[in-house]
C-alpha cells in the first residue's frame, strides 16, 4: 500500500517551508543594503528546495505504509514536554531545582523498570541527587558560573 | 622545528592532568554507543571557555583523539560502533570477540590507533605552516571563496545527499546572519529578545549535536536491544602488541589512507576506516578471512581513523576548512578563544598553537596507555542505561550553554535549534554543514561585502570575484566537489534501483 508522503517528499516540503519563510523574511519590508547577504542566501535555499522538491515528487517515490514511523510521538512527546517545561521554568524557578526535577522525570519516564518499583525509584533518586551535587560543585564552585536561582534555587 | 621549541609547555602538571582527564573521558564517551565524538567535543567546549586558550585546546584535542579510538570498544564488544569512524572496526573486531578474543582485538585497536595517530600528527606538524603561509596571499575574494568552498565540500562530500547537504550549509549561513549587519550595524531577523545578540557558536554547536542525540537516546531507551557484551577472554598484552607491529602492510595501508582522507576537507573518520578496510582486504593474501575475525581488518580500520585526526586539522588551522565534523566543532573551540585560522596562528599565537599540536602527540601516548588499561575493564561502560545518559547530556547541555556568557537566551536558542535539527536529521539533513555554515557564514559575509565595495570602485563586482588564479581555482574546486558528489549519488541510486529490480 503506497502513501503520498515519503521521507524524501517530507524533506522537500520541510526545505520549501524554510526557504519560503527565509525569502519572505529577508525580502518583505527590509532594507536591501542591510539584508543583501541574507537575500542571496535565501534565494539559493529556495532554488535548492525547488530542485529537491522536483526530485522528490518525480523520482523520490511514494512512501510505504510498512516503513517504520519517522517519529515515535508516543515515546517522544513526554520527553519534549519535560524539555519545554524545563526551559520555560529554568529562570523563574531556578536552574538547580528545575534540573533536579527534569533529570528525575527523564529517568522515571524512560527507565526500563516500572514506575512503581520502589527499588528503581530509590536508585533513580540517588543518581539524581548525586548528579546535582556534582553539577553544583563543577559549575557553582569550580567554574564560578552563577546560574539564576529563581524563587527556589 | 618550531614544534620542538614549545614541547616543554605540554609537560606541566595542569596540562598533563587535562590530557589524562580528557583522554579518559574521551575513551569512555567514545565507547558509549549513541554518543558521537562530535557531540562529546561540543559539550566540552563550555568547560574550556574558562581556561587559558592552550589548556582549553589541549582538553579538546585529547577528547577528539580519544573518542575516535574509544568508539572501537563498543564496536568490538557489542557490535555497535561508538562512532561512525568505527563502523569498519566492528566487521572483524566483533567476530574476534565472538571467538573469545575480544581483549586481543582491543589491544590491536589501541596499538594501531597509536601508530596511525602519531603518523597523522607528524603530517599536521610538517604540512600546516607552509599552507598557512599560502593563506597570507588571500584577499577578501579569496577568503569569501574559501568559506564557500568549506561549506560546499562538507555539504557535498560529507553528506549522503548533495542537495540536502548544500541546503544544510546554506541554512547555517542564514542562521549566522541573525543579529547585527557587520558593515551597517543594523539588526536583522531579530523577532525575539533571545535573538538580539545573534546565535552564539557554542549554543548552536551544543543544540545541533547534543539535543538530537538526547531525543534519539530517549527514543531508544525502552527498546529491547540485543546488546550482550562478549567476555574479554584471555590474551597476552605483549604478544598481541608484537603481533600488531608485525602487521606492517595493514598498518601502512591504514595510516596512509587515514592521512589522505583526513586532509580532504569534510571526509571524516568513517570514510577513512571503510576505505582502509576495503584496501587492506583487496591487498591481503587471505581476503576470504575478512569479516570472519581477521586482525588485519581491525588494524587497518583503527590505524586509519586515528591517522585521520591530525591531517583533518591541516585545512582547519590554515584555511578554516575542517577535515571532519569533529574538526568543525574544534573550529568553534578555537574561535571562542579568539584564535582565527591562518598564518597568525603560527606567528602571533605560535605558543598556543604549537603547544596544542605537541599535546596531540602526547595525547596519543595517553590514549595508548589508558586505552590498553581500560580494555581489561571496558564491559561496564556498555551497561550504562540510555535514560541516565540522556538525562545527563540534557542537564549538561543547558548548564554548559548558560555558562558561556551567562545568558538564558543562549539556552532557549540551543534548545530550539536542537529540536529543529532532530526533525531535520530524521529527514536526512546533517548537522555538520549547518555548523560550518554558522561558523564560516560571517567570514563569507564580511569578505563578500568588502569585496563588493572594492569591486564597485574598480572593474565591477562580478569580475573582481571571478578573476585571479586563486579565485578561479576555488570556484573550480567548488564545482568539482558538487559534480563529483552528484556523480557518486546518481551511481549509488542506479545501483540501488538495479538491486531492487
Amino acid at each position: 500500500m503506497k502513501t503520498f508522503i515519503s521521507r524524501e517528499r517530507l524533506a522537500a516540503i520541510y526545505a520549501l517551508v524554510v526557504g519560503l519563510i527565509l525569502l519572505v523574511a529577508s525580502f518583505y519590508g527590509t532594507d536591501p543594503e542591510v539584508y543583501l547577504f541574507p537575500r542571496i542566501t535565501a534565494a539559493f535555499i529556495a532554488v535548492l528546495a525547488l530542485i529537491l522538491s522536483y526530485d522528490a515528487f518525480t523520482h523520490g517515490g511514494a512512501g510505504d505504509k510498512q516503513e517504520p514511523a519517522l517519529v515515535e510521538w508516543k515515546v517522544l512527546l513526554p520527553g519534549l514536554a519535560v524539555g519545554a517545561i524545563y526551559v520555560l521554568l529554568l529562570e523563574r524557578v531556578g536552574f538547580y531545582t528545575c534540573s533536579f526535577f527534569a533529570f528525575f522525570a527523564i529517568c522515571m519516564i524512560y527507565g526500563k523498570r516500572s514506575l512503581f518499583d520502589p527499588q528503581a525509584f530509590a536508585l533513580k533518586l540517588v543518581v539524581t541527587v548525586v548528579t546535582m551535587i556534582v553539577l553544583y560543585v563543577l559549575f557553582w564552585k569550580l567554574l564560578n558560573v552563577r546560574t539564576p536561582t529563581g524563587i527556589l534555587f | 622545528m618550531d614544534f620542538l621549541n614549545y614541547f616543554g609547555n605540554v609537560f606541566t602538571v595542569y596540562h598533563i592532568s587535562l590530557l589524562i582527564g580528557g583522554t579518559f573521558a574521551g575513551l569512555v564517551l567514545g565507547a558509549l554507543p549513541g554518543l558521537s565524538p562530535t557531540m562529546a567535543v561540543a559539550l566540552m567546549i563550555p568547560f574550556t571557555f574558562h581556561m587559558e586558550p592552550a589548556a582549553g585546546l589541549i582538553l579538546l584535542g585529547a577528547m577528539y583523539t580519544a573518542t575516535v579510538a574509544g568508539g572501537a570498544i563498543s564496536a568490538i564488544l557489542v557490535n555497535v560502533p561508538g562512532a561512525p569512524a568505527n563502523i569498519a572496526t566492528a566487521m572483524d573486531g566483533h567476530q574476534l570477540a565472538k571467538q573469545g578474543r575480544a581483549a586481543e582485538a582491543l589491544y590491536y585497536c589501541f596499538t594501531s590507533s597509536f601508530i596511525g595517530g602519531v603518523l597523522g600528527i607528524f603530517v599536521l606538524i610538517f604540512f600546516t605552516p607552509p599552507l598557512a603561509d599560502l593563506a597570507l596571499k588571500f584577499g577578501p575574494t579569496e577568503l569569501f571563496w574559501i568559506a564557500i568552498l568549506g561549506i560546499t565540500i562538507i555539504g557535498t562530500i560529507g553528506s549522503r545527499s548533495v542537495i540536502k547537504g548544500l541546503l544544510s550549509g546554506l541554512f547555517g549561513i542564514a542562521l549566522s546572519t541573525i543579529g547585527a549587519n557587520p558593515m551597517l550595524g543594523e539588526d536583522r531577523f531579530v523577532y525575539s529578545e533571545h535573538l538580539e545578540s545573534g546565535i552564539h557558536i557554542v549554543a548552536a554547536l551544543i543544540g545541533l549535536f547534543a539535543v538530537p542525540q538526547i531525543l534519539t537516546l530517549i527514543e531508544e531507551a525502552r527498546k529491547d536491544k540485543n546488546t550482550s557484551v562478549h567476555a574479554l577472554g584471555e590474551s597476552k598484552l605483549v604478544r598481541s602488541v608484537v603481533y600488531n607491529l608485525k602487521r606492517f602492510k595493514a598498518l601502512t595501508i591504514g595510516s596512509l589512507v587515514g592521512i589522505i582522507v583526513g586532509i580532504i576537507p569534510g571526509a571524516g573518520g568513517q570514510i577513512a576506516g571503510l576505505v582502509a578496510y576495503d584496501q587492506a582486504r583487496k591487498l591481503s593474501r587471505n581476503p576470504e578471512n575478512f569479516g570472519k575475525g581477521e586482525p588485519d581488518g581491525v588494524i587497518a580500520a583503527e590505524s586509519a581513523n586515528n591517522a585521520m585526526v591530525g591531517p583533518s586539522l591541516v585545512p582547519l588551522l590554515t584555511l578554516s576548512i575542517p577535515g571532519s565534523p569533529t574538526a568543525a566543532v574544534l573550529l568553534g573551540g578555537l574561535l571562542i578563544h579568539g584564535l582565527f585560522p591562518g598564518p597568525d596562528l603560527f606567528t602571533i599565537h605560535a605558543e598556543v598553537t604549537w603547544t596544542f599540536i605537541d599535546s596531540l602527540l602526547v595525547a596519543q601516548v595517553f590514549m595508548l596507555v589508558i586505552g590498553l588499561i581500560l580494555s581489561r575493564h571496558s564491559g561496564w561502560i556498555m551497561k550504562i542505561p540510555g535514560h541516565y545518559m540522556a538525562a545527563t547530556i540534557f542537564i549538561l547541555a543547558a548548564f554548559g550553554t548558560y555558562s558561556i556568557q551567562s545568558s538564558y537566551s543562549d539556552v532557549v536558542v540551543m534548545a530550539t535549534l536542537g529540536v529543529f535539527m532532530y526533525f531535520a536529521a530524521k529527514l536526512g539533513f546533517s548537522p555538520a554543514p549547518v555548523v560550518l555554515g554558522i561558523i564560516l557564514g560571517p567570514i563569507a559575509e564580511d569578505n563578500f561585502l568588502q569585496g563588493k565595495l572594492i569591486g564597485e570602485s574598480g572593474d565591477g563586482v562580478f569580475s573582481y570575484f571571478t578573476s585571479g588564479m586563486l579565485n578561479i581555482t576555488m570556484i573550480i574546486l567548488c564545482a568539482a566537489s558538487i559534480a563529483y558528489s552528484v556523480y557518486t549519488e546518481t551511481k549509488a541510486r542506479k545501483m540501488r534501483a538495479s538491486l531492487i529490480k
